[in-house]
C-alpha cells in the first residue's frame, strides 16, 4: 500500500470517527429524555384591557379588579389544562 | 246655565294646564348648567368636552383594532394636559394601542408613565410585566413585579407574574415562594399546582414536584402538560415504567399536536417492560 493510500485511509477513518461522534452528540442533544424539553413553560398572562375616562377607581373598572383579584379565574390568568 | 258651566270647566282645565306646564318648566330650568362668558372657563369647558369625545373615539377604535386611530386620539388627549385620573388613563390606553401596533418599547414606557402619575395603578403594573416579558426585559419586569407585589401582596396576578419573572431569571427560590403562595390562595386550580411544579422541577425538588403534579392531575385528569411533566419527573427518579405510562396518557389526552408528538416520542424512548 502506497503512502498516499495510507494517508487517504487515515483521513477516511478520522472523518468517519468524527461523523460518528457528531451523530452521537446530536442524538444525545435531541433525545426526548432531556427534562427541559418535556416541560411546557407557564404562559405569560394576557394584557389587561382598556379603561374608560373615569379611571381605574370604582366598581366598574374590570382591568383593575382583575389586577387585584386573589382568585385564578377572577384574575384572568392562563388556563392551560386543555393542552 | 249648562253653557256657563261648560265655559267654567274649560277655563279650569286651561288654568290647570298652564300651572302644570310652568311646573315642568321650572323643573327643567332647575337642571344645573354652567353659564359663563369668562373666556378661561369657556376654554376649559371646551377642552373637557374634547377630552370626553376623544376618549369615546379612542376606546371605540381600540375595540375595533384600529390601533393607529386609537393612538392618535389618546395622544391628542395627552397634549391637552388632562387632570387625574384622565392623564394616567389616557397613558394606559395609549400603551394598549401601541401594543396593538407592535410598538412594545413605547407601550412599556406609556404604562410606566401611567404609574408615575398614579403610583397605585395595578393594571398598569400588570401590563408593564407582560410587555417586559415579551421583550425579554427581565430587569424592568422584576422592578414592576416587586412594585406590584408591594401594593397587592395577595393579588393572584402579582404572584403569578412575580413567579414567572423569577423563573425566567433563574431565581428559583423566589419563583417557588410566589407560586407556593398562589397555590395556597387557589388550592382548586390545577394550573396553579402545575406552575409551582415547574419551578420545583427546575430546582431539582423532584418529590415536591411529583406531589404538585399529582394534585394538578387530581383536579384536571386530562391535563396533558402536567402528565408529561410528571413523566419526566418519574423518569429522572428512575421510575421508568411509571414514566412510560404517564407519557402514554399525555400522548392520548393532549389536544396540542407538538405536545402529543413529544409525549409519544418520550414514551417510545423507554422500552416497555416484559
Amino acid at each position: 500500500m502506497s503512502e498516499m493510500s495510507v494517508r487517504l485511509f487515515g483521513c477516511l477513518c478520522l472523518f468517519l470517527a468524527s461523523a460518528a461522534l457528531g451523530g452521537l452528540g446530536f442524538a444525545v442533544a435531541s433525545t426526548p429524555s432531556s427534562i427541559s424539553d418535556a416541560i411546557v413553560a407557564p404562559a405569560t398572562p394576557e394584557l389587561l384591557g382598556p379603561i374608560e375616562e373615569t379611571g381605574r377607581a370604582g366598581w366598574a373598572c374590570v382591568p383593575e379588579h382583575r389586577a387585584e383579584a386573589k382568585g385564578w379565574e377572577a384574575a384572568h390568568l392562563p388556563l392551560e389544562t386543555t393542552k | 246655565m249648562a253653557l256657563r258651566r261648560g265655559r267654567f270647566f274649560l277655563a279650569l282645565l286651561g288654568l290647570l294646564a298652564s300651572m302644570t306646564a310652568s311646573l315642568f318648566a321650572q323643573t327643567y330650568e332647575s337642571t344645573p348648567r354652567v353659564r359663563s362668558t369668562d373666556p378661561a372657563t369657556l376654554r376649559s369647558l371646551g377642552i373637557a368636552a374634547e377630552i370626553h369625545k376623544r376618549f369615546s373615539l379612542g376606546l371605540a377604535a381600540l375595540e375595533h383594532h384600529d390601533a393607529a386611530h386609537a393612538a392618535a386620539e389618546f395622544e391628542r388627549i395627552l397634549a391637552l394636559h388632562p387632570k387625574e385620573p384622565q392623564g394616567s388613563t389616557a397613558l394606559y390606553d395609549l400603551g394598549l394601542a401601541q401594543t396593538q401596533l407592535g410598538h412594545l418599547a413605547q407601550a412599556q414606557s406609556q404604562f410606566k408613565a401611567a404609574i408615575g402619575l398614579d403610583p397605585g395603578f395595578l393594571a398598569a403594573m400588570a401590563n408593564v410585566i407582560v410587555i417586559a416579558l415579551q421583550r425579554n426585559d427581565l430587569t424592568s419586569a422584576r422592578v414592576a413585579a416587586d412594585q406590584f407585589l408591594a401594593r397587592a401582596p395577595d393579588s393572584a396576578r402579582a404572584l403569578y407574574s412575580g413567579g414567572l419573572v423569577a423563573l425566567r431569571s433563574g431565581n428559583l427560590a423566589v419563583a417557588q415562594t410566589d407560586f407556593s403562595k398562589l397555590t395556597q390562595l387557589n388550592p382548586a386550580s390545577a394550573t396553579a399546582h402545575y406552575t409551582l411544579a415547574v419551578a420545583q422541577i427546575q430546582a431539582n425538588s423532584l418529590a415536591e414536584a411529583e406531589r404538585e403534579l399529582r394534585l394538578a392531575l387530581e383536579r384536571s385528569p386530562r391535563y396533558a402538560a402536567a402528565r408529561l411533566a410528571l413523566g419526566t419527573v418519574l423518569l429522572r427518579m428512575g421510575r421508568r415504567e411509571e414514566a412510560r405510562e404517564a407519557f402514554e396518557l399525555a400522548a392520548r389526552d393532549s389536544n396540542d399536536a407538538a405536545l402529543k408528538n413529544l409525549a409519544a416520542s418520550m414514551r417510545d424512548s423507554i422500552p416497555a417492560a416484559h
